[in-house]
């Protein structure tokens, strides 16, 4: 059975939600990935990768959270599924395997 | 910190909302929200806006999408964003290629909006009354030998028997306008021009706004006036004018009733004030008739009819002759036709020109402004036709990429006019940009004020929203069409298919239509060139330079107005003073009838007079052919002065014959006797034939006064001590004057006025056109780079490069002008049938308009012709 793949964007968005552990929604992913990445995806973008990643079954999410800046409204807030981390350190198990594999590439700290 | 009364945009939100599947709602427009108020801590509240929007429209995503939006429209909308991003990456590519283009949209759309705001403030004169529709001025046209005579001029009896004989019309509203007066308040005096005696239904038949005072009653007494905002500033300033006493021309004193706004520009009726109908009574007139009784007397008094509605103007043609007939004597009655004259015609009716108050233009005029913009704007669009056609080949790649990879041939044409949309929007915006900038001038040129209201003119917003749409399909359609024909295999294979012969054929023949339509606007412009120096330089049979005119008061003394005469004459400066009723040449003067001793009396010749002293010939320097220059008093049997053209009239050839003959003529003198013959000379402007014409000893008629002064003297302190004399004798008056020539130019004016927005706007058609014509012959350059290098090669010379480059537009050049010269000549041999006196078109004006263009082609050619061929073969071969 093939596993879903898990595309360029995909897999920034899904570390962040990663890293913001229990605060992953919408404005925040946006807020971290700007100050991590230095890249600001439009929040249409990120709301299409996000709903990607939780029809392949990377992501979780539950609502809640509502304040009075969003006129009341709920946050999704989402979560790291078992699938999605697994698909994470495959992806991450590549790339060190493969950059090992690269002569005279030092990296920092090894 | 946060911004309570800041909301995103409401609309913004509702499209959301609309849009948005509700699975996905809440959530998206929560995050958008908070956004928003993120970002109103870092930006001002309508950038924040701004960027609320496009998340919205960034939102238009497949996931987002309620099942109303359906799938296959939404791959459109990405292929759109795709088809903008090459579109864009293309213009930056190809930047020369742009800006031609960019460049010749943006001045051709300028001008066209121009020339559609001048055009449609031109059509909106006299809109603003209500009933504007069912307002005639009723007027009168006289057939007279000399040809028909147009009087926007009723009787002064007239509108009373209108009333009376047409008790359906809802009103009938009479005027009297004076061409000035001066007014007194105080000690302040000024003159005002447009003084209108106006009766009390003038304010229910035109919308003329009153800003103080009754609008029912401030027109019904004696000595009453209504004073326009700007005429009240000038007298009072900024105290209240109301209740306040003027004095007009020293006779009338007014008691101010009312302030009225100033009449909008576009009123065929300027005034400066309105003074009650009964306050006009026969002294205003130096005759001995009483003139609200008189059929047989006409000045400058209008009468304006408001139909009941429903009723034309037509519709009342027999009762009119009917009308005509019961009051006008039977003689008059026979020569006469009454005209109801619809108010929006009045602004273009150029038979009544002359006598109109305000400016009057012709729909012809109007014509050949659109015209103008059209054309303007065709050149542009096919600099960009040509231009695109021409770099097919730098696309034709692109084509067949695109084509493999499955995009159908509508896909194509879509791209491909969004890149035409794109380009044109961008002139567009610079177009309007550079209308802010130049509306002030160019409202100089038309002789309008223009205004650009870009955020409540909804009309105008139709207009540029047409333009653009037209401008890019026009240009873009015929390249999308082309481009997209391309078959994949052909175009990988890189066979440049802008050398296919149909489309080379196409280019040509818009290059020849470009040529075609510079040419004909060169050779007008050198015609109507030569024919307004004609009318400057014209031999006007007198002299007008150092003539200088005035009025003599209204409430004339002429004991006063000779002794006038001989203190200026005692001035050393001063060669010739002369007191006359008019100066030597003017369209609006005494006019009346004259015939032979004993001729048939139904027969009567039309002529117009002169009243004048005998020094009026020598004031402007007119030719005495034979007899004398005795006019110096009154006899039982006149003395009169002729010209040459009455005596051709009455069949004499030789001037010593005419002396001692008699004539009968009207106007006060019933027989006279001819005494001296004058040289022809133009008693009328320019755009007349000259007239018969009788100059006689007429004191009550002296109106103005004429000085020449001798040559090369200092005029400012000459004009003071003029005014000086002239206030000792007049105390109560201004003294204002004129200089002849200056005067003459005004009636040449509107012409003149035609003719610079036509040689500025046919500059700019050359201009755009040359424009073209260099991105296109770089480009042919540029792809026979390598033909060169190899002919350079082989031997060939700079010379024969040169020719195998641009004798192809030479060629072309050559075709376009064997159309342009006789589509020119017949264009402007009936626009110079207006003229009376006009010039020939003549043979050297093509052979100076063909030179002129070959002078621009061959500039606008040489630089990259000759780049070209001076380029190293060694280069031209390298490149690639």
């Amino acid at each position: 059975m093939n596993e879903p793949s898990l595309g360029n964007f995909e897999e920034l968005v899904l570390l962040i939600v990663g890293v913001l552990d229990e605060n992953a929604y919408g404005v925040s992913i946006k807020n971290e990935l700007a100050e991590r990445t230095g890249r600001s995806p439009s929040i249409g973008a990120l709301h299409s990768a996000l709903n990607r990643l939780e029809n392949k079954g990377f992501l979780e999410s539950f609502e809640g959270g509502a304040t009075a800046e969003r006129g009341g409204r709920r946050k999704r807030y989402y979560r790291i599924t078992a699938l999605g981390k697994r698909g994470l350190i495959q992806v991450h198990a590549l790339r060190n395997e493969l950059i090992q594999l690269i002569p005279h590439l030092s990296l920092g700290g090894n | 910190m946060q911004e309570k009364n800041q909301h995103p945009p409401r609309w913004a939100d509702r499209f959301l909302e609309w849009f948005c599947k509700d699975q996905h709602l809440e959530v998206i427009q929560g995050d958008l929200y908070e956004l928003f108020y993120d970002r109103l801590e870092n930006m001002p509240p309508w950038q924040a806006r701004f960027y609320f929007i496009r998340d919205v429209l960034d939102m238009i995503r497949p996931f987002a999408l309620r099942g109303l939006i359906p799938y296959n429209l939404i791959y459109p909308i990405t292929m759109f964003k795709n088809y903008l991003k090459t579109a864009f990456r293309g213009l930056i590519r190809r930047k020369s290629y742009a800006l031609i283009n960019i460049f010749g949209l943006s001045l051709g759309i300028s001008v066209c909006l121009i020339l559609y705001l001048t055009i449609r403030t031109e059509l909106e004169y006299d809109a603003f009354h209500s009933k504007a529709e069912r307002i005639v001025r009723i007027t009168q046209i006289f057939e007279r030998d000399a040809g028909l005579f147009y009087q926007p001029y009723m009787p002064y009896p007239a509108a009373r028997a209108l009333r009376q004989d047409f008790p359906e019309w809802e009103k009938v509203t009479q005027i009297h306008t004076n061409g000035g007066g001066t007014i007194q308040a105080g000690n302040k005096k000024i003159v005002l021009s447009r003084v209108v005696f106006a009766d009390e239904y003038f304010l229910d038949v035109f919308d003329f706004k009153l800003l103080q005072g009754n609008r029912q009653n401030a027109l019904k007494e004696p000595n009453t006036v209504v004073l326009s905002q700007s005429s009240a500033q000038k007298i009072f300033g900024d105290e209240p004018a109301i209740g306040k006493l003027i004095k007009l021309d020293d006779m009338l004193s007014l008691k101010v009733t009312g302030i009225i706004k100033d009449p909008p520009r576009a009123s065929h009726l300027p005034y400066s004030m309105l003074v009650s109908y009964t306050s006009f009574t026969n002294d205003y007139f130096p005759l001995d008739l009483d003139i609200f009784s008189e059929w047989d007397f006409t000045d400058h008094g209008s009468v304006y009819a408001l139909l009941q509605s429903g009723k034309k103007a037509e519709n009342y043609a027999q009762e009119l002759d009917q009308f005509k007939n019961k009051y006008y004597e039977k003689d008059i009655a026979q020569i006469l036709e009454i005209y109801p004259q619809a108010l929006r015609d009045i602004h273009f009716d150029m038979r009544f020109a002359e006598r109109n108050l305000g400016r009057t233009i012709s729909q012809g005029t109007l014509w050949t402004y659109g015209g103008l913009g059209f054309f303007i704007l065709l050149v542009a669009c096919i600099n960009f036709i040509n231009l695109s056609t021409a770099q097919a080949s730098l696309k034709n790649r692109e084509v067949g990429i695109r084509k493999v990879m499955g995009a159908k041939r509508g896909q194509l044409i879509t791209q491909f006019l969004t890149e035409a949309f794109l380009l044109t929007g961008i002139a567009l915006s610079f177009a309007l940009g550079l209308i802010y900038v130049i509306l002030p001038k160019a409202s100089q040129l038309v002789g309008l004020p223009l205004y650009l209201n870009l955020l409540t003119d909804f009309h105008l917003w139709a207009f540029v929203l047409f333009t653009f749409v037209t401008v890019s399909l026009l240009a873009g359609f015929y390249p999308a069409f082309l481009l997209s024909s391309y078959q994949p295999i052909v175009s990988l294979r890189s066979l440049a298919p802008s050398g296919s012969p149909s489309n080379r054929f196409l280019r040509r023949s818009l290059v020849v239509f470009q040529f075609f339509i510079t040419q004909v606007l060169i050779i007008g412009t050198l015609v109507a060139y030569q024919q307004m120096n004609h009318f400057r330089s014209k031999d006007l049979g007198y002299q007008p330079e150092a003539v200088v005119m005035s009025h003599l008061p209204f409430s004339r003394d002429s004991i006063q107005s000779v002794r006038l005469k001989e203190r200026l004459l005692a001035h050393p400066q001063i060669a010739q003073v002369s007191l006359n009723s008019s100066p030597a040449s003017n369209n609006i003067t005494l006019s009346g009838g004259f015939q032979g001793i004993g001729d048939d009396p139904d027969n009567w010749q039309s002529v117009q007079f002169r009243a004048a002293d005998q020094d009026y010939l020598a004031t402007y320097s007119m030719q005495l052919l034979a007899g004398k220059n005795i006019l110096d008093q009154k006899k039982a049997i006149p003395d009169i002065i002729v010209n040459e053209t009455l005596l051709r009239k009455i069949g004499i050839q030789n001037p010593e014959e005419a002396l001692g003959k008699e004539l009968a003529t009207t106007l006060g003198i019933n027989r006279a006797r001819i005494v001296g013959v004058v040289k022809d000379f133009h008693n009328l402007s320019l755009q007349n034939q000259i007239t018969p014409c009788i100059i006689a000893y007429l004191p009550e008629n002296f109106w103005n006064f004429s000085v020449r002064l001798h040559p090369k003297q200092d005029i400012p302190a000459l004009i003071a001590d003029m005014e000086n004399t002239y206030n000792q004798l007049f105390p109560n008056e201004v003294f204002e004057y004129y200089f002849e020539d200056d005067r003459l130019a005004r009636y040449y004016r509107e012409e003149e006025r035609l003719m610079q927005t036509f040689q500025v706007f046919a500059l700019i058609a050359i201009l755009i056109g040359s424009f073209g014509l260099f991105g296109l012959i770089s480009f042919i350059a540029l792809q026979k780079t390598k033909e060169i290098g190899i002919r350079k090669v082989l031997g060939a010379s700079v010379n024969h490069i040169v020719r195998l480059i641009s004798g192809e537009f030479l060629k072309l050049l050559l075709i376009s002008f064997t159309l342009a010269a006789p589509l020119a000549y017949v264009l402007m041999q009936h626009w110079l049938e207006d003229f009376a006196y006009r010039i020939q078109i003549q043979a050297w004006v093509f052979v100076l308009a063909a030179g002129i263009s070959l002078l621009i082609t061959c500039f606008t050619i040489a630089y990259q012709t000759l780049k070209t061929a001076f380029l190293n073969p060694v280069e031209a071969l390298h490149y690639e």
